[in-house]
């Protein structure tokens, strides 16, 4: 990394650290992309793809509603649980050899994001990163802190079908439960090493990792605690990847959470259901108030892949006034974009994370990320 | 890293140069009165300026938004009221500063200038005009002209009526240096190219070229505005050495403290409006 931030914590949050549950909602919504037509009352079954969405639960249709999907509106189903779990066929776990079986079962399991990392790639390293990207984020941390030994016996199983050595486990060093209890099983996982890294924001980035471990990024499998533990449950337990984890945090939160929870289900319903909101004027966003988007109206927003974390902060009256050129915003940006001139010229830039960071610092409160990010960068 | 508004930006700017107007008080107004130089209403000369800047600032503001705004203009005008000489007629400085302050305003809508060194300018200017350029203060003038190197450190150089403490212009800069607002490379290259040409200068003529403090105020201060100087790294390192180039020349020529405001402005026109036009408005 060019520039190493260093955001405060914010010491107002209260971290539950046991990871909640919460895999019986009432309904789900299913997003649908094409235009098909169902009947009330038809049956679904769990496990069911629409697209690329799956049915979280079982149950049948009751009735439809607009949510948002990045940004945009769409129509969904509503499928109203009837909690019996009932699944058209189940799957069957297979023994993988190699790389590509393993990339197979990966498209049979739709984790399309993993078989992303690994195409085209001689993988040489192995590397898994709990570090989340937001600072509100706790899920990475906590899926290693709760589920040591399953990622390690994932990782070994990995290890074995990628014909590959070692693996590296990288954390923050701030996080002190998930060190502890990575250290009291590491022993036992001779190819397994532990790299504990330093607090900065975008260390997730694997350009930012791969420098900080020293090691070329081309031939370097870097995947996430979440990553694995789907990969746990695909090739150990061989179950369908239908569960999301997710953090409800902020300062106008009691208690902040890592909930493991169902795709589709509401947000409203979760924040209900699950925390306790301590402040009357507050804001709600999505994947975090630097990186993520501000909501106004929560009804329509369901738990989708992408979701990583919901923060409700305190309501704050930020001023927007005229640039005063400071060039803070370049002076942070990681990737050296002169943010304030394509805000100027209104143009999107195709170097852009999207990280927020330009408009995290910026002292008048312009919304710079909207403009510059094209949306193109990963 | 910890996000600052504008306004929490200007505030803690205006507190940094609140030592500077004490000393000043100290400086120019019991210093001086002590020796029975001047009656007591002028004690607080420097303050009286500051006051008439702040004034300014609040009518202008009620006039034009009908409230108070806390934004970088009143930087702007309590740094005029810091760096004008001792014998500014309170008159003249009463009636220009809010002149060329809407002038400023109505200007900049066209073009980025300093308006910092633009009211500046034209107030020395007019007044000079008027009086005289005299630069010095009652006590310099009639006591000691002759400073020790002590002297300038504390504070006792030639220069602005509350801007000549080298010691508290150091320990500001080492405070904004660690702040993430603040362009802290401006100072830093201004004041080590202008040793290095002073230096060049005292070994091919054998003559000294003061480095007063003036050149290290202006620097830390007004060559570092946000508005009216880059950001990008090899942009601002050759506005800076241009700031030094400049400042060194018009002292051989004109021998007076002064220029570097003339340098500043001057070179800000360049950056800010035919090559470097970064401070367009949102």
């Amino acid at each position: 990394m060019n520039k190493y931030i260093k955001i405060p914590e914010n010491k107002d949050i209260d971290l539950d650290m046991m990871i909640n549950l919460y895999l019986d909602p009432l309904n789900i919504y299913i997003p649908i992309f094409k235009k098909e037509k169902f009947k009330l009352n038809t049956y679904i079954y769990k496990n069911t793809y629409f697209d690329n969405f799956i049915s979280s639960v079982s149950g049948k249709i009751s009735g439809s509603k607009k949510v948002i999907i990045n940004g945009k509106s769409c129509p969904a189903l509503e499928v109203t649980n009837d909690f019996k779990e009932n699944v058209l066929k189940k799957n069957k776990k297979k023994k993988i050899k190699n790389k590509e079986e393993l990339i197979q079962i990966l498209n049979d399991y739709h984790l399309i994001d993993i078989i992303k990392k690994m195409s085209n790639k001689d993988i040489k390293n192995l590397v898994i990163t709990s570090v989340d990207e937001d600072i509100y984020s706790y899920n990475e941390l906590m899926i290693l802190a709760n589920y040591a030994n399953k990622i390690c016996n994932t990782i070994t199983e990995l290890l074995n079908i990628l014909n590959i050595d070692t693996a590296t486990i990288a954390v923050k060093n701030t996080f002190f439960k998930a060190i502890k209890n990575l250290k009291a099983i590491i022993g036992t996982y001779p190819n397994i090493d532990l790299k504990l890294l330093n607090d900065y924001y975008l260390i997730s980035y694997d350009t930012f990792i791969c420098k900080e471990l020293n090691i070329k990024e081309e031939n370097s499998l870097i995947l996430t605690s979440n990553d694995i533990y789907n990969l746990y449950n695909v090739l150990i337990k061989g179950n369908i990847i239908n569960e999301k984890f997710v953090t409800i945090s902020g300062n106008a939160v009691l208690k902040s959470l890592v909930i493991k929870t169902r795709l589709g289900i509401s947000i409203e319903e979760l924040i209900t259901k699950l925390v306790k909101i301590t402040n009357s004027e507050y804001e709600i966003y999505l994947n975090g108030p630097i990186k993520g988007e501000k909501i106004n109206d929560i009804s329509n927003y369901i738990i989708t892949n992408d979701i990583r974390n919901i923060v409700i902060n305190k309501r704050e009256e930020k001023q927007i006034v005229d640039c005063i050129n400071c060039g803070v915003c370049y002076k942070v940006c990681p990737f050296n974009i002169n943010v304030i001139n394509y805000y100027n010229k209104n143009k999107k830039c195709s170097k852009c994370s999207g990280c927020g960071l330009c408009n995290y610092v910026c002292p008048a409160n312009i919304d710079l990320k909207s403009k510059v990010y094209g949306g193109k960068h990963e | 890293m910890n996000k600052k508004s504008v306004k929490r930006l200007v505030i803690e700017n205006l507190i940094i140069l609140l030592p500077f107007i004490i000393y000043g008080f100290y400086k120019n107004g019991y210093l001086i009165y002590q020796r029975n130089l001047i009656k007591e209403i002028w004690l607080f000369k420097n303050i009286y300026f500051v006051l008439i800047a702040i004034l300014t600032k609040i009518i202008y503001d009620l006039i034009k938004y009908k409230k108070i705004v806390i934004n970088y203009d009143f930087v702007y005008l309590i740094l005029v009221s810091m760096i004008i000489p001792y014998h500014t007629n309170l008159l003249v400085f009463c009636i220009l500063l809010p002149i060329t302050y809407i002038i400023s305003n109505i200007l900049e809508k066209y073009f980025k200038f300093n308006k910092v060194c633009f009211m500046f300018l034209i107030i020395f200017l007019i007044n000079g005009l008027l009086f005289n350029f005299n630069y010095t203060n009652l006590l310099e003038e009639k006591f000691s002209y002759h400073f020790s190197f002590f002297d300038i450190l504390a504070g006792r150089s030639i220069g602005g009526i509350s801007s000549t403490s080298i010691i508290l212009s150091f320990l500001s800069y080492i405070y904004l240096v660690n702040t993430l607002y603040y362009k802290k490379e401006i100072p830093f290259t201004i004041n080590i190219v202008y040793l290095g040409l002073a230096f060049l200068y005292y070994l091919v003529t054998k003559s000294d070229i003061l480095i007063n403090s003036e050149l290290i105020f202006s620097s830390i201060f007004v060559s570092t505005l946000p508005m009216y100087s880059p950001f990008k790294e090899k942009i601002t390192l050759i506005y800076s050495i241009l700031i030094s180039l400049l400042t060194f020349i018009l002292y051989i020529l004109i021998n007076n403290p002064f220029v570097i405001y003339l340098s500043i402005f001057i070179i800000s026109i360049i950056f800010m409006n035919i090559h470097f036009k970064t401070a367009k408005k949102s």
